[in-house]
């Protein structure tokens, strides 16, 4: 399945792993070529922006987050969870007008993983119910390639995720197209033990990484 | 300058949120523009950049009421 096929199947990707983005974290992602931070408040409220200060550019993900705002690295404009600008240290008596704002995207977490959505989507995330986290792995593959080599292996995926049975260990994934080149795989665990099922998920993205271009 | 100027003179001023119009030529570009000075100021530093097309060699402010006296530059 390609990542547009996918995109049809389920209208949000997976962008990280909950554990690794906790309350007052801002950490980068992407989504087939676009950059995004993902980042929490103090409070722990969950946003995606584009990776871009609207002032000069800036990583945003450079940044940092204090209280309910993430403040950019470059100059320290803040911009509140609602992506609007909340202070220009510059101008600390200027009302940041609201049209001074950062695209953000919909945003969800459900059963461990982070999800983004390019607009708002009519129903919620992939469930992985009763999976714990594992890891988030890095294959330099297509994602094209991976899904054909998954359909190959496993079986036919089911939007973005898929399900792979070996030995005691069973492992569900959930696939996020970075760029052309890469893919990262979110690895949870449904059963079996932890330390078998990383070996089993580092053999498989290896297998991955070799798997032939799809023709 | 051209309308590639003009496209980015409009985005900057509906980010910054301030009212204003650009008429740019060629060779030169007019902005009328009002609002609070710092942004007035951050639209200025924008228009001494520019986009990629256009090279500018620099911004002359001038006050509105300066301005009802003068002609215009053709742009
Ligand atoms: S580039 Fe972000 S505050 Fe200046």
């Amino acid at each position: 399945m390609t990542p547009s096929a996918a995109a049809a199947a389920s209208p949000w990707w997976p962008v990280a792993l909950a554990v690794d983005v906790p309350a007052g974290v801002a950490v980068p992602a992407s989504l087939d070529g676009d950059d995004v931070v993902v980042w929490r408040t103090a409070k722990g409220e969950l946003r995606i922006f584009a990776d871009r200060c609207p002032h000069r550019g800036m990583r945003l993900s450079f940044g940092f987050v204090r209280d309910e705002t993430l403040v950019c690295l470059y100059h320290g404009w803040r911009w509140r969870a609602d992506g609007g600008c909340a202070l220009i240290p510059a101008h600390p008596d200027l009302a940041p007008p609201p049209s001074l704002c950062v695209p953000s995207y919909p945003a969800a977490e459900a059963d461990g993983l982070i999800w983004m959505a390019a607009t708002i989507p009519g129903r919620p995330p992939p469930a992985m119910t009763g999976c714990t986290p594992l890891a988030s792995l890095v294959v330099d593959r297509p994602a094209a390639v991976i899904a054909a080599a998954i359909a190959a292996a496993w079986g036919a995926m089911d939007g973005v995720c898929a399900r792979l049975a070996e030995g005691d260990v069973v492992l569900r994934m959930a696939i996020q197209p970075v760029h052309a080149e890469r893919t990262m795989l979110h690895v949870l665990l449904a059963e079996g033990d932890p330390l078998v099922a990383i070996g089993v998920a580092e053999a498989w993205r290896d297998r991955f990484e070799a798997a032939e271009p799809v023709p | 300058m051209g309308e590639a100027f003009g496209a980015f003179v409009e985005a900057r001023l509906a980010r910054l949120g301030l009212a204003g119009s650009v008429q740019a030529g060629a060779s030169s570009a007019w902005v009328d523009v009002s609002g609070p000075a710092p942004l007035v100021d951050m639209l200025e530093v924008a228009c001494l950049l520019g986009p990629i097309e256009s090279l500018v060699d620099g911004v002359e402010l001038i006050s509105m009421a300066e301005a009802s006296n003068l002609q215009k530059p053709e742009p």
